[in-house]
């Protein structure tokens, strides 16, 4: 057996790509920190904040770039989790993953973006439990 | 009165129909009752819908009512007599009524709804221009209620719309009281959705069959968002109360009804559960009417929300994100076990 083809190394694993991010994420979340990914995403690129979508409260959001999929952050948060578009393993279904790329995150967009979109899904969640109605389009299975 | 009661009793305060508006509409539903007696072979006339039921809410939109024709002067009519459509004979009651009821409302037009002439009067009440919606009925040769028109089908249909009323009025004045609130209740929290999913007259029937005697609004308001909610969840359909017409039909999927109902009474078993603390009473209340109870949170929320349902980008910064400007494109949520 030939050794594996070389692979272009993931993002997150410059040093430099990684404190870039979390230094725009401190701009506006100076709390903001790396944090461990979990187990099942070991190898992966953690950072972890505190936000707080109107009417919902504050929840601490923890974003895990997965070593097997780098541009596609999976998010989780704490609080309440009954919700119809939830991952199996807690994350937020944020966008549906084939979607065009202007209905999706894009690593370029920043992560305040990214927190825009957590923010309205956790805002939906949160109708969703008051009135059973999920605001906005749904890609349902 | 319990805290609830009270929360209910302020909501109740701000969907009242306002009296002007109110007297107008019964004003000019004489007015057409009247007129349409004049008709060419009219037997009798009738008022219907929640004028009639006192289940009203503000803005006063419409007065509902029919007009009963003698089947003697109308063989060829309705699937008993000689099968003959309705459009003819509403098209001559709109050319008997315009006239008339334009003595005293210069600026009236009658045009046609599903089930007969429909006014529209052009004279507006505190700014409500509430119209007259006439039903154009036959007498069953078999069977109770009457045939009234599918204009839109140009076919006959089987209902008791007189019948109706009588079982929304009924029972003893204070059962008749707490029904009526539930009922407007009900109607408030319906409209409150952008796609309402069951129509008035459903809410009605449930709130006949599931508010007792013996209930307050709370309980009973509550009783009719759970029992119609179990009901979905069983798959079971709402049958006629007068026993005359089809099953009634939600105005959306069922499962999508039922959650709604079955949060809404949660929301009310929760300020029931809460009496005493004014604060969480809102808090549940504002869940279930959030355009009408005061709660900061659920307002925020409310607003948020209304902004993500659309089709634009919202700015990050109304989500409650801060930041640069940023403008956060809706998605499609991934749906069910992803």
């Amino acid at each position: 057996m030939g050794r594996p083809a070389w692979r272009h190394p993931h993002w997150f694993k410059r040093p430099a790509n990684r404190i870039r991010f979390l230094q725009v994420l401190r701009l506006d979340w100076p709390g903001a920190r790396i944090a461990a990914p979990r187990r099942e995403f070991r190898g992966g690129f953690a950072v972890q904040t505190r936000i707080e979508p109107v009417g919902v409260g504050q929840r601490t959001v923890d974003i895990v770039f997965p070593r097997w999929q780098p541009e596609e952050p999976k998010v989780f948060v704490d609080g309440p989790a009954d919700s119809p578009h939830r991952y199996r393993d807690g994350s937020l279904c944020i966008w549906f993953p084939y979607d065009p790329p202007e209905a999706r995150w894009h690593r370029p967009d920043g992560p305040t973006a990214l927190l825009g979109h957590v923010a309205a899904h956790l805002i939906k969640e949160e109708h969703h439990r008051r009135t059973g109605e999920w605001p906005g389009a749904e890609a349902l299975h | 009165m319990g805290m609830t009661a009270d929360v209910l009793a302020a909501v109740r305060k701000q969907i009242d129909a306002e009296d002007e508006p109110l007297t107008e509409v019964r004003t000019r539903l004489a007015l057409v009752r009247g007129t349409a007696l004049g008709f060419d072979g009219a037997r009798r006339t009738y008022a219907s819908g929640s004028l009639a039921a006192h289940t009203m809410n503000h803005p006063v939109t419409d007065g509902d009512g029919g007009v009963v024709l003698d089947r003697r002067r109308f063989l060829q009519l309705g699937p008993e007599g000689g099968g003959e459509h309705p459009q003819e004979t509403v098209r001559d009651l709109c050319k008997h009524l315009g006239p008339l009821v334009r003595e005293v409302y210069p600026e009236a037009r009658v045009g046609t709804s599903k089930r007969g002439p429909k006014i529209h009067f052009g004279c507006p009440v505190n700014g409500q221009d509430p119209t007259v919606d006439m039903v154009l009925a036959l007498t069953r040769r078999e069977g109770s209620g009457l045939w009234i028109p599918n204009l839109a089908k140009n076919t006959w249909e089987p209902s008791d719309p007189e019948k109706h009323v009588d079982l929304l009025n009924s029972g003893s004045p204070s059962h008749r009281s707490i029904r009526r609130k539930a009922i407007r209740l009900a109607k408030t929290w319906n409209k409150q959705f952008s796609e309402p999913g069951v129509s008035s007259f459903m809410l009605s029937v449930w709130a006949y069959e599931f508010v007792e005697p013996g209930m307050g609004v709370p309980e009973g308001l509550r009783a009719l968002f759970a029992k119609s909610a179990q009901r979905l969840k069983a798959h079971q359909a709402t049958p006629d109360p007068a026993g005359v017409s089809a099953n009634l039909r939600l105005l959306l999927p069922a499962d999508r009804v039922q959650r709604r109902l079955q949060k809404a009474a949660d929301a009310l078993g929760e300020a029931l559960l809460a009496e005493g603390d004014e604060q969480e009473v809102a808090a549940a209340l504002a869940r279930a009417f959030p355009k009408y109870v005061d709660d900061p949170k659920s307002k925020q929320l409310a607003a948020a929300v209304q902004l993500l349902a659309g089709r634009s980008a919202v700015p990050a910064s109304a989500l409650g994100v801060a930041g640069p400007a940023v403008l956060v494109p809706p998605t499609r949520s991934f749906g069910g076990t992803c």
